[in-house]
């Protein structure tokens, strides 16, 4: 064990000592398994949290912007059909060239396309599950509640950014439902796919290994598509370093540039 | 590439590039990808703060009349998890760069590379020297 606390003291010296400036971005991240030159051991055994359920916890990203620009990556266009509605929407946003996307206006990513943007930490507890963002117009978070509550009814919550979330652990896997976001969010950058105020997201989060996790997301949006669709996402661990601060500080400076035609307000969802 | 997603807006958009492209918007709304420019200055200011850095060179024209110019990077967040510093570029430093132009016609760009005159170091591409 004294070798194995040397290396690791010495690794830290080495990071902290090229790291001025920069935060905790070079922080060893502590109690994680690591090899014996000191990295850290990405495919040793998931652990487990004292309840027995596997432990998720960690900074994550996809470490590709592939899916924050095409969620549908991969997928067969048969899987992924528009509605009329979502295809007017789509058609608008990709005429305007993307100009109106809500995260250029420093609004949030929403869900599930927050996840793919940047690197988020996971933290776990028995009764609520805490997803950390650092987006770059500023830190945000979701709680997902895991004390047997139940999602709000529409008719009585605000729809909002980021939603309602409730967990469960289907075995090994870590399910997140959320409801109640708002109405004409982005699935998709590029691809431009809105989602309606009916949006049910299912987020399934499976760590296969120390270093590794699947995040499978499923989009059920009847009033978007015409059958509920899901790709999934590999997910990778990000030791050894941390959360940064991100706020909109220079967006005055920014926006004072774009173009001013604002666009004809997109038509709202369909009614139930 | 004449698709609606236009080369300058993917650019803007690609992080894992090299180049210090990438920003949290379609270019489109701001920039004109057929505009290009290139212009040598000496740094005077850095705004080193998110959504996208700024940084502001003053750029000696003909008869000696100075010009300032602002630019923008990504985030810092991704440029100091790839090594890059506030420090990496001081002011008072020569840089060249290469970028395209804002719509709106100001003396303001997208900054596509940035070449340290000195040296001949491109900064904020790839992943910074170890200090």
């Amino acid at each position: 064990m004294r070798g194995r606390r040397t290396v690791i003291a010495a690794l830290t010296t080495l990071l902290v000592s090229g790291s001025a400036g920069a935060q905790w971005l070079n922080q060893p991240s502590p109690g994680i398994p690591r090899l014996p030159d000191g990295k850290p051991n990405l495919s040793a055994p998931v652990t487990r949290t004292a309840d027995g359920r596997p432990d998720l916890s960690g900074i994550w990203s996809a470490g590709t912007l592939d899916y924050y620009m095409d969620l549908a990556k991969g997928l067969k266009p048969a899987d992924v059909q528009l509605t009329p509605w979502a295809a007017a929407v789509r058609k608008q946003r990709m005429d305007r060239d993307h100009i109106d996307d809500p995260y250029a206006f420093c609004l949030p990513l929403g869900v599930p396309r927050i996840n793919f943007r940047s690197e988020f930490k996971i933290v776990q507890t028995p009764s609520l599950t805490l997803l950390l963002y650092e987006t770059y117009v500023g830190m945000m978070f979701r709680q997902v509640f895991t004390d047997g509550r139940a999602l709000p009814k529409a008719s009585d919550s605000e729809p909002t950014w980021l939603g309602y979330s409730v967990g469960r652990w289907d075995g090994d896997t870590f399910v997140v439902e959320t409801t109640g976001l708002r109405d004409g969010g982005w699935l998709s950058t590029r691809e431009t796919y809105p989602h309606s105020d009916a949006l049910h997201v299912t987020e399934r989060f499976r760590r296969t290994d120390f270093g590794n996790m699947e995040l499978a997301v499923t989009i059920n949006d009847p009033k978007a598509f015409l059958k509920p669709w899901t790709n999934t996402v590999a997910m990778r661990l990000q030791p050894d370093t941390e959360l940064l601060e991100a706020f909109c500080d220079n967006q005055l400076a920014i926006t004072q540039h774009f173009r001013d035609d604002p666009p004809p307000p997109e038509p709202p969802s369909p009614r139930d | 590439m004449r698709t609606r997603f236009g080369a300058a807006a993917f650019a803007i958009w690609m992080l894992s590039t090299p180049a210090p492209a990438g920003g949290h918007h379609s270019a489109s709304a701001e920039f004109d990808a057929t505009k290009r420019i290139k212009i040598t200055g000496a740094l005077s200011k850095l705004n080193w703060l998110n959504p996208h850095i700024i940084f502001y060179i003053d750029v000696t024209g003909d008869g000696g009349k100075v010009a300032n110019w602002s630019w923008e990077l990504p985030s810092p967040n991704q440029l100091m998890r790839a090594g890059w510093t506030r420090t990496s570029m001081k002011l008072g430093d020569m840089v060249t760069v290469e970028g395209i132009h804002a719509r709106d016609g100001s003396n303001h760009g997208m900054a596509m590379t940035v070449t340290l005159v000195s040296t001949g170091k491109q900064l904020f591409a790839g992943k910074a020297e170890e200090p």
